[in-house]
């Protein structure tokens, strides 16, 4: 019975541990801020997908506003619905992962890695998008000449920074990602 | 306080222990384990309205915390003790505790298991049984008795490294 004894020696020392210096009031208010945390930035996320639909939506009734620049607008709001709508699709899928095993978690954050990375390319390519329908109509209003377009240009200036300064982001969550993803494979290993 | 919050409470109270030594197998550094047991704590508060009374709330509690504690070591890609230090393991030792170094040589070696054999070992060492380590991990008993037995033989075999298995 010499395992017996051992396990149950094993056994005393690790619960004499008893966690002495666990604070149990102040763990029950921090999760309640995280949770109020989380509430504010699932607000914030809402907001800041309701803002650049609604400003769509306005431009979009706007007197002055053209049938090109009325389709552009409308396209642009359903873009931003649906971009929004998937992302937080991904993100629930991440929250309301089953039990799993280490394996299967292992496999899971595989996927979630490889989610990030065609976040950020679906990302970088609807930028592109945006910068050269931007870039067609800045063309063709420069070619009529109007006064009333004379935005547009500017417009595919400033895109062109935000198309570069998602490019370099994108170059740096590929790398990190695929370091990550290289480490799980050692850790897959450990799991056995 | 809202209702789920006491429920919360009333789990710390009853687990806490359990949970705090579940996170410093996990996690060497105190802030880290700090924060793991904060994510430990919030996963079961998510939780908890979801708990059906099909099971035992201990095993339902294990459940979560062990998959977040898992969680936990795939995004730090740390494995066993490749970041401890003995410094930081010392800190885990109290006044009430006779055998520190012996805690310390049996954190360390658990540390050193694999994932799958660790989690078993744990919740053994946590006083469950063969099937509520089976309903904790989702696995099969005889699943649990191989990897408790390969979990013991590995233990051993760190803890008395010169002797004869």
């Amino acid at each position: 019975m010499k395992t017996d004894k051992e396990t149950d020696q094993w056994r005393e020392n690790w619960q004499a541990n008893r966690g002495d210096s666990l604070d149990i009031d102040a763990l029950v208010e921090q999760v309640r801020r995280r949770n109020a945390r989380e509430k504010i930035i699932a607000f914030f996320e809402v907001a800041s997908s309701t803002v650049p639909i609604g400003l769509c939506l306005f431009a979009i009734t706007m007197p002055s506003s053209t049938a090109y620049e009325s389709g552009f607008f409308l396209l642009l709001a359903a873009f931003v619905g649906a971009f929004v709508f998937w992302a937080v699709r991904q993100r629930r899928r991440i929250w309301l992962k089953p039990q799993k095993t280490p394996s299967e978690l292992i496999a899971w954050e595989r996927q979630r890695l490889e989610a990030k990375m065609r976040y950020w390319r679906v990302s970088f390519w609807c930028v592109f998008g945006i910068w050269l329908l931007l870039l067609l109509i800045a063309a063709a209003s420069l070619m009529s000449n109007s006064e009333l377009n004379r935005g547009w240009p500017t417009s595919a200036i400033a895109n062109l920074g935000v198309l570069l300064a998602t490019g370099a982001w994108l170059q740096v969550v590929k790398h990190r990602a695929r370091r990550q993803l290289d480490a799980l494979e050692a850790l897959d290993m450990n799991a056995g | 306080m809202t209702e789920i919050d006491s429920k919360l409470k009333r789990v710390l109270e009853d687990y806490g222990p359990m949970l705090f030594r579940l996170a410093t197998s996990y996690e060497w550094d105190p802030a880290l384990r700090d924060d793991l047991l904060q994510d430990i704590a919030f996963s079961i508060w998510k939780a908890l309205p979801t708990f059906k009374n099909e099971a035992s709330l201990k095993t339902f509690i294990a459940r979560v915390a062990h998959n977040r504690a898992v969680d936990h070591v795939i995004k730090r890609q740390r494995i066993a003790d490749r970041q401890g230090s003995v410094e930081n393991a010392a800190a885990l030792t109290s006044k009430n505790n006779r055998h520190p170094h012996d805690r310390i040589d049996l954190l360390k070696a658990i540390r050193r298991l694999s994932l799958p054999n660790r989690q078993c070992v744990e919740l053994m060492l946590e006083g469950f049984t063969h099937s509520e380590i089976g309903e904790s991990l989702a696995l099969e008993e005889n699943t649990v008795a191989q990897r408790l037995s390969r979990g013991r033989r590995q233990l051993r075999a760190i803890l008395n490294p010169g002797e004869p298995e």
